[in-house]
């Protein structure tokens, strides 16, 4: 089941974030019938329940949904809108604007996004001590956006960053995969010294220590999706998975990204090249919501402040998600 | 491409056993210091391995009519990490256990079942691999050792090299030239069962650079085999060696092997207090073994399933040891960080044990460069 809603979201991104799609997007152009095409799929309530008129997918159930955004490149705050909705309980009712996580700064007024590379964003989420703000995103400059009134209330508070770490650590993944695929296929194509560069033992260990990172990545995720569960119809994440999964997703982006320009030579770093598309998102990825460093140190306290053997908390307390 | 990893969880079925297993080793397990307990599967201890067995413990895949509980692949994962996990000295029974005990049963005759799987899964008979030669180590296909064909079976004559445990093993399942020559490759090629007790069969071990020994040279000066010493079909040798490199290179060892070591680090650390710089490290070490355990699990899955992903596996066993080799290192840097500080002498000998024996990783069952070529050309490349 999970493969067919999978195949769907795979066509319509495809169609949506060709190579002038994408360069579209980046300049946030055309972008209103990007988002109108990504609501009218429904996939934005793939995690709500059924009698909220979602799809009821589990977060394991939804990854590959989620990924898909990331291999195909797409600027705009689909995985965002999708967690965002679950965490916070929004059903179909309610406006379906295109909504990031923003940190409020001291004026009031205006916000800075956790994820600057988004585009398109028409709304964000702030926190506001034990509450939950939804408000409409009325302009921009770089990742500062200003905020119109307070369009919605939510009485609890959200994790954030591990919503956020979790988002981007999605994204990446997917980048990683599309990577991974542009660079093997481009080490079969091109020819140098009158064979397929791919046939030389120097690039194959390359690529081969790049599929390490890209299938650890895949599998993070699983772990980061690990512990969410669902606390009175909305999804609340575990923030030690999120922070296992985020830290070997983060560790993969720059030895991937290496590779993968390592293996395109000059034409990977043209701006006409659609492989520099991936690679700057995910290298910035790393530093969006946490990064390694950050998320290293959250894990590393929880594991030393309990009494266990870390294995058996790698065990008990980091299994992956189904 | 390969196919992208694919979660799998243990049944409910299987883990049932890791609260058993663990109560078994709360009781049995030797009471040894952590420089001891890092040796593992290399750690010989016929007695615990008897014990294993009587318990139920091994051959855990293997049909309840040859002496196996009859479970599936997971069942096994979560007894073997547990094992490994607490430092079991578990060498004695170990290649009989994973390898020998599943390729009797999948390649021998009924006689030969009966003869020897059995008494493994009792933990009574051990085995050792014999592979490498002098002049054979990544290049397998060029041994040289032959068995020739004569009125009472075979004669064999050759020698194979770092052997682990041959010393202490009853059996050799050896990989030998029975036709044809090195220019002849994956061709011509046989396993036999040979006992090391035959007359012709010398074992001289082989001192590591820990002091240990845990690998032999073992020459076979014209060993006279009986017939029944063919395992498996005549020439077809190499297809059976490759048959089981995906059980071989999947499991929970490959990210264990310098476990003890972590432990011990973690241990000092809540003893001793830590620094932001130790509670990174010891974060980014729990993301990645979190992550490399998930990753075993789904390879183990594929397994359950019927499958046999060598590649899949080949690529975990790449990445796994590259994480157990990093501990060593990152470790002596944090414990040097402190340098006024003095070291418990057992996390110093378990430190230096496992820096010393960590090369080692990446050679067994299959080196590093030669798994990475193995990938490369699963990724379509070549």
């Amino acid at each position: 089941m999970t493969s067919l809603y999978a195949d769907a979201i795979h066509t319509l991104l495809g169609d949506l974030c060709h190579s002038a799609g994408l360069r579209a997007q980046q300049r946030e152009e055309n972008i209103d019938d990007t988002w109108k095409a990504l609501v009218e799929s429904g996939f934005l309530n793939a995690l709500l329940p059924e009698e909220a008129g979602g799809v009821g997918l589990s977060l394991a159930e939804a990854l590959p949904v989620l990924q898909a955004a990331g291999y195909h490149g797409l600027a705009l705050p689909f995985i965002d809108t999708l967690l965002i909705r679950a965490a916070l309980g929004i059903d179909d009712s309610e406006a379906e604007q295109a909504i990031a996580l923003a940190q409020l700064d001291a004026s009031g007024d205006s916000a800075l996004l956790l994820q600057p590379a988004l585009r398109g964003v028409q709304a964000v989420i702030i926190a506001s001590g034990e509450e939950t703000l939804l408000r409409p995103v009325t302009g921009r400059e770089g990742a500062q956006v200003s905020l119109g009134p307070i369009q919605q209330r939510f009485g609890f508070a959200v994790d954030k960053l591990a919503l956020g770490a979790f988002i981007e650590s999605a994204w990446m993944v997917g980048a990683l995969q599309r990577l991974l695929e542009m660079t093997v296929d481009y080490a079969n194509e091109r020819q140098q010294f009158g064979r397929p560069i791919g046939k030389f033992q120097a690039l194959q260990q390359q690529i081969s220590v790049m599929t390490g990172h890209g299938h650890s990545a895949v599998v993070a995720l699983s772990v980061a999706a690990g512990g969410a569960r669902l606390n009175e119809g909305r999804l609340l994440l575990d923030p030690a998975h999120v922070a296992a999964g985020r830290v070997v997703i983060c560790e993969a982006a720059q030895p991937a990204a290496d590779v993968a320009h390592a293996v395109h030579g000059a034409i990977g770093v043209t701006e006409e090249y659609d492989l520099q598309l991936w690679t700057q998102r995910l290298l910035a990825g790393r530093r969006s919501c946490g990064s390694d460093s950050y998320w290293s140190r959250q894990l590393g306290t929880f594991c030393l402040d309990g009494n266990d053997r870390i294995y058996a908390t790698v065990q008990e307390k980091l299994a992956p998600a189904l | 491409m390969l196919e992208w990893p694919r979660p799998a969880r243990i049944p409910p079925e299987d883990e049932a056993l890791r609260s058993e297993i663990r109560a078994f080793l709360a009781e049995h397990l030797p009471d040894l210091p952590a420089d001891i307990l890092s040796r593992s599967w290399m750690g010989f201890d016929a007695a615990f391995s008897r014990k294993l067995g009587a318990a139920g413990w091994l051959g855990l895949t293997i049909p309840s009519e040859y002496g196996g509980a009859g479970r599936n692949a997971f069942a096994r994962f979560v007894v073997v990490e547990e094992l490994l996990a607490h430092g079991a000295p578990v060498a004695a029974h170990w290649i009989a256990d994973r390898q020998s005990a599943p390729l009797i049963l999948k390649f021998g005759t009924e006689a030969q079942r009966q003869q020897y799987i059995p008494a493994i899964c009792r933990g009574e008979l051990y085995f050792c691999i014999g592979m490498s030669e002098p002049a054979s180590g990544s290049d397998l296909a060029s041994v040289q050792t032959r068995a020739t064909r004569n009125e009472r079976g075979w004669q064999l004559k050759g020698r194979k090299i770092w052997t682990t445990m041959a010393h202490h093993s009853h059996y050799m399942i050896a990989l030998v030239r029975t036709a044809g020559g090195p220019e002849d490759r994956r061709e011509g090629l046989s396993q036999f069962i040979i006992d090391l007790s035959l007359p012709g069969v010398t074992v001289e071990p082989i001192r590591d650079l820990t002091g240990d020994a845990h690998f032999n040279e073992v020459i076979f000066d014209d060993v006279q085999l009986p017939p029944d010493a063919l395992i498996g079909e005549e020439g077809a040798g190499w297809k059976q060696v490759n048959a089981e490199l995906a059980f071989e290179r999947s499991g929970p060892e490959r990210i264990l092997s310098a476990i003890m070591l972590l432990e011990c680090w973690i241990n000092w650390l809540r003893e001793h207090g830590h620094d932001s710089a130790d509670e990174e490290l010891a974060g980014r070490l729990a993301a990645r073994l979190a992550v490399l355990r998930a990753f075993s699990m789904g390879v183990t899955g594929r397994l359950a399933e019927g499958e046999s992903p060598v590649i899949e596996a080949a690529l975990f066993k790449d990445v796994g040891t590259g994480f157990e080799q990093s501990l060593p290192p990152l470790i002596s840097d944090a414990l040097g960080r402190r340098p006024e500080q003095p070291l418990p002498a057992e996390l110093e000998r378990t430190l230096v044990y496992t820096a010393a024996i960590a090369p080692s990783y990446s050679l067994r069952g299959g080196t590093r460069e030669i798994l990475r070529g193995m990938v490369a050309r699963g990724m379509g490349l070549r």
